[in-house]
């Protein structure tokens, strides 16, 4: 779906040698890597907000610098847990929030766009605090109700921008599984940015390792990154 | 309903049709534009800005309106002759975009909801006292007018006045209709509305370019009003409980309006000081109730 050709990204200067990758429907991919190695700025270009330095990202066959910013928000949908929510925003009106794309400039809301918004909650099992505001739910509700804002966008390909950075260990693991769920319901890629890199190799079908010290990016099974040492930056020696 | 009641009582009693045409009419659509333009003024700014304190009192958009009528005005132009009102509406729409290019500048650096407050106080008290050195320097006949716009009121339009007053206003907040998608997205960051595919800078510009034109065409024609910006999208919310501003937006027109019609009902009472009584104590909640929310 979200096919990767020889891309190479950065600002000014590449990060990483060029690499090829492919996100399939209904798979989790795990990008892992230390801090500073481009993981969000990867995201972004995954979701067209930042051009690259060469190589192609397609969607669908479909390269992302061709499309309109409505056509790419509709298709990906990227999400980030250090967003900073509203005060007064309940869930039920940001996971609506999640339709903006599809409404027209008045911002209308159909009865299926409601429909969409209460199928997203009821997924990631939000629903009996919907009528609650943002402000007032722990991080790991938030967590779900900002996956549940990207559902909503019924978008093919989901970018998680360390959706685990303020979870305990059981929010982690259900939020992994939640994933998986998801991936295999609603069909679409997932790729997730983390440093719960365990989890990830838990979880997630395939992984993709940055390594900043050879230049390199690795694409390929769980079991084969531990063995080729693509993950060694995460080892406790 | 209440908009119904308050212009009965607007009309009621106006056998003559001079009264009528001449004092009822235009105050009538003074306060009832003025204060549903205000509103929708101050809700666009606490939305754009991200910040429950904004509106175009506080944050210095009527001071600079007024320093543009000031400029005009007491340049030997009075302000209810019909030349003199086409020369106010934009020597105030300037003096207003002036003062908002100025805090939209300031509020990328400002980030907490007091610092933005203090600074369109700051450039408001700078744009006042400038209005003062004005006034001690002109001549005592144009003065005269020049004061009594200044304490602000909705009897001041005259009949003529009423199609460019609201055509202008309308054409703000039409303005402000079509960007009401990205008003709803607004308060949660420039990123998340690109993320759902908006334009970011379009929007933000028409929105303050909007808002700080029906504030300044309500200040060239009705004198500067406190408040009403500021507290009435926090009665908006108070009643209808949401943050949706397809509701919030025609809330606010009709609370703005329907309050500024009750004030318009007594005359004899300064604006401003009916205005302050009724809005600084909603600022006061606010900022109570965040400073709660912060402790708990």
């Amino acid at each position: 779906m979200l096919k990767i050709q020889g891309l190479q990204f950065g600002f000014e200067k590449a990060f990483f040698e060029p690499f090829d990758f492919d996100l399939h429907a209904g798979e989790v991919v795990a990008l892992l890597g230390p801090n500073g190695t481009g993981k969000s700025t990867f995201m972004k270009v995954c979701s067209g907000e930042l051009p690259c330095i060469c190589g192609n990202v397609l969607l669908e066959g479909k390269p992302l610098n061709t499309m309109s910013a409505v056509e790419r928000s509709q298709k990906i949908a990227r999400v980030r847990p250090t967003l900073a929510v509203p005060s007064r925003m309940t869930v039920q009106e940001f996971v609506l929030l999640g339709r903006s794309a599809f409404a027209g400039f008045l911002d209308k809301r159909s009865a299926n766009d409601l429909k969409i918004a209460e199928d997203s909650l009821k997924l990631v099992d939000a629903m009996k605090f919907a009528k609650r505001t943002l402000v007032s739910l722990s991080d790991g509700e938030r967590a779900r109700v900002f996956l549940a804002e990207a559902l909503a966008r019924e978008s093919k390909v989901l970018l998680l921008d360390e959706p685990t950075a303020f979870l305990d260990v059981p929010h982690v693991i259900s939020l992994f599984k939640l994933l998986r769920q998801v991936a295999v319901e609603r069909k679409c890629g997932i790729l997730i940015c983390t440093h719960q890199v365990e989890y990830a190799l838990r979880f997630s079908d395939r992984v993709i390792a940055f390594d900043n010290m050879q230049k390199k990016v690795f694409v390929g099974s769980c079991d084969f990154a531990v063995q080729c040492g693509a993950l060694s930056w995460a080892e406790v020696k | 309903m209440i908009l119904l009641a308050l212009s009965v009582v607007v009309f009621y009693g106006a056998e003559d049709t001079f009264v009528l045409k001449y004092f009822r009419f235009p105050r009538f659509f003074a306060a009832l534009f003025g204060g549903a333009a205000l509103a929708v003024s101050g809700l666009t700014m606490q939305s754009v800005f991200r910040n429950p304190l904004a509106g175009p009192f506080v944050l210095g958009i009527s001071s600079g309106a007024s320093l543009g009528v000031a400029l005009v005005s007491l340049a030997g132009l009075s302000a209810t002759s019909f030349l003199g009102s086409l020369g106010i509406l934009p020597a105030a729409a300037i003096g207003a975009f002036a003062v908002m290019s100025i805090v939209f500048t300031c509020s990328r650096f400002i980030k907490d909801a007091a610092g933005l407050l203090i600074v369109g106080l700051m450039i408001g008290y700078i744009a006042d006292a400038v209005v003062s050195f004005l006034i001690f320097f002109s001549e005592e006949q144009t003065l005269h007018g020049f004061l009594a716009w200044g304490m602000g009121s909705f009897a001041r339009l005259t009949f003529e006045q009423i199609p460019l007053y609201t055509m202008a206003i309308l054409v703000g907040m039409g303005g402000l209709l079509y960007s009401i998608r990205y008003l709803n997205l607004a308060p949660l960051g420039d990123e998340f509305v690109r993320e759902h595919g908006m334009n970011v800078k379009k929007y933000k510009y028409l929105t303050l370019l909007a808002s700080s034109f029906i504030a300044a065409v309500v200040t060239a024609f009705c004198g500067p009003i406190a408040f009403l910006g500021i507290a009435v999208p926090h009665l908006a919310f108070g009643i209808f409980r949401t943050t949706n501003h397809r509701v919030l937006f025609p809330a606010c027109m009709l609370i703005g309006g329907d309050l500024a019609l009750a004030a318009s009902l007594l005359p004899q009472l300064p604006l401003q000081s009916f205005m302050s009584i009724v809005g600084a104590p909603v600022v006061l909640w606010v900022l109570l109730r965040a400073g709660r929310a912060r402790d708990a």
